[in-house]
């Protein structure tokens, strides 16, 4: 590869050059000064544009930006959607540190029973979790941690 | 309290006003920066930059937590910007092919990162720089600032600006290659920084 | 009632002691009643401070004891527990017997009915109402005191 070659390949992210094409690039800036020059002239670059553009925008007043979105949306827009029980159940996730605290979560969308059913092994007698909830229209979650289960319940359809 | 965007963007679709006015107020620059930047005119780019965010109400519902809302505005804004500057549709589809010599002679490389580097009168330089920079951008072509604005502010990869822009990825990279080749040679005339055989400014 | 002991889960168990309970007999049982906020100053109070682990579960960060009894419960036997709120969540022990402890839980505050089977020295955290105004209501019950 040559310079005129490795020239507009420059500035390539990761993945964006194949496997042959990205050997040849590196083997050349290897060798070449002037294309390794040519690359942080890119990232200089990279910079300014990133730099002047933002300088630019902060100079704007947007004061009243926003209130012209809102101008722009009707009313009527407002509604809402009634939300189903899946975006209900994913907001209930996203609102409780589920993942961080629990061994094992099982939801129960609104209106249907959840069972929940965590055997242990070892021990010589039966030692078992289980958990059974049924929730009118709301989610339900059961976490279980090391102490015992915490079952929480999301939002109703009507919203908080 | 500042609550993170997919929960502004959850209470919004529920019918929540607030909720997304405080999320158009968060992100009202970087939009605006990048609209700045594609469409240059200011008055056109706060149009541009409304009608994201309008747009980006209207389809809340289609928004999937599972990528960053960030970006997801990011791309709307890009299509409202572009769909501005559709006007001239690209003319020939070329794939990118080696640059002739000749043109590699207009600057030499590294001059800009040189002159940019960390002394601090460089800096000095660097603001200068930075306060022309939509001055140069707007020299270029459309497609070409398109490109590179999306590029350096939204870090889009060839495929997206390909699929965004309706050319092959060929066409994005040789225009990309174009308009960074015309910035760094304006840039440097701002700076006084010549082509070799002229000297360096001090 | 007394509590006996089998030396057979003591082997295996990680807890001290594990009560094995007669069919009929009554089981001792503590309910305690907590609200949980999402705002204000995380913590909890001294008295619920076992409970700490599993209400970091949830997303509420600070903690206030409302109530709290000590049941003697027979299996069948549903036992009132008042909300501050006004309202009445039902705990009923289904059985007890060696390795687990049933209770069922009707919250109508939340609409929610659950059936939980615990092992011993575990303890059930349940939300009895729907979050308002950024705080929920809570039942804590665990048999054997």
């Amino acid at each position: 590869m040559r310079c005129a070659g490795a020239a507009p390949l420059l500035g390539s992210l990761p993945g964006e050059l194949d496997p042959t094409e990205g050997a040849l690039l590196g083997a050349h800036l290897a060798t070449c000064e002037a294309c390794r020059a040519r690359l942080s002239d890119i990232e200089a670059l990279s910079g300014l544009v990133q730099d002047g553009l933002r300088t630019e925008a902060a100079r704007r007043d947007l004061s009243t930006f926003a209130d012209g979105v809102m101008a722009r949306i009707p009313a009527s827009a407002w509604r809402g959607a009634p939300a189903g029980p899946l975006e209900r159940l994913r907001a209930f996730l996203r609102r409780h540190r589920v993942l961080a605290a629990a061994s094992a979560v099982a939801p129960a969308l609104a209106a249907l029973a959840l069972y929940l059913y965590i055997g242990r092994t070892g021990g010589t007698g039966p030692s078992e979790l289980s958990v059974e909830v049924t929730s009118e229209d709301l989610a339900a979650i059961v976490l279980d941690t090391i102490d015992g289960p915490v079952i929480l319940v999301g939002e109703s359809s009507e919203g908080t | 309290m500042a609550l993170p965007d997919l929960e502004l963007v959850e209470r919004a679709r529920g019918g929540d006003p607030e909720a997304f006015r405080e999320l158009v107020v968060r992100h009202q620059r970087r939009v605006y920066a990048v609209a700045l930047g594609i469409v240059k005119d200011r008055d056109l780019a706060w149009d541009v930059s409304q009608e994201a965010f309008v747009r980006v109400h209207q389809h809340l519902a289609e928004f999937r937590e599972e990528s960053s809302f960030t970006t997801w505005l990011h791309r709307i804004t890009a299509r409202v910007a572009i769909d501005l500057l559709r006007k001239e549709r690209p003319g020939r589809r070329s794939d990118v092919a080696d640059v002739p010599e000749a043109v590699l002679q207009e600057a030499a490389p590294g001059v800009l990162a040189t002159a940019l580097g960390t002394n601090p009168q460089e800096t000095v330089l660097r603001h200068e720089l930075s306060a022309r920079l939509t001055e140069a951008l707007g020299e270029l072509p459309d497609l070409h600032r398109a490109i590179l604005v999306l590029r350096e502010m939204d870090g889009l990869s060839y495929e997206e600006l390909s699929l965004r822009l309706g050319i092959p990825k060929g066409t994005v990279m040789s225009r990309l290659f174009h308009a960074r080749k015309k910035m760094q040679a304006l840039l440097a005339g701002y700076a006084g920084i010549d082509a070799p055989g002229r000297g360096a400014a001090p | 009632m007394r509590r006996t002991w089998t030396a057979a889960w003591m082997a295996v168990a990680v807890l001290v002691c594990q009560p094995a309970w007669a069919a009929d007999a009554p089981v001792p049982v503590r309910i305690r009643v907590l609200q949980g906020f999402r705002q204000g100053a995380p913590g909890v109070p001294p008295g619920l401070e076992d409970l700490r682990g599993q209400l970091s579960a949830t997303a509420y960060v600070r903690w206030e004891q409302a109530g709290e009894m000590q049941a003697s419960m027979v299996p069948g036997k549903t036992q009132p527990v008042s909300l501050p709120t006004g309202g009445t969540v039902s705990v009923k022990l289904v059985e007890a017997r060696q390795g687990a402890a049933t209770f069922e839980v009707s919250a109508p505050g939340s609409r929610t009915q659950s059936r939980v089977t615990v092992p011993p020295g575990k303890r059930i955290v349940q939300q009895v109402s729907a979050e308002q105004g950024g705080s929920a209501w809570f039942v804590t019950i665990k048999a054997g005191g």
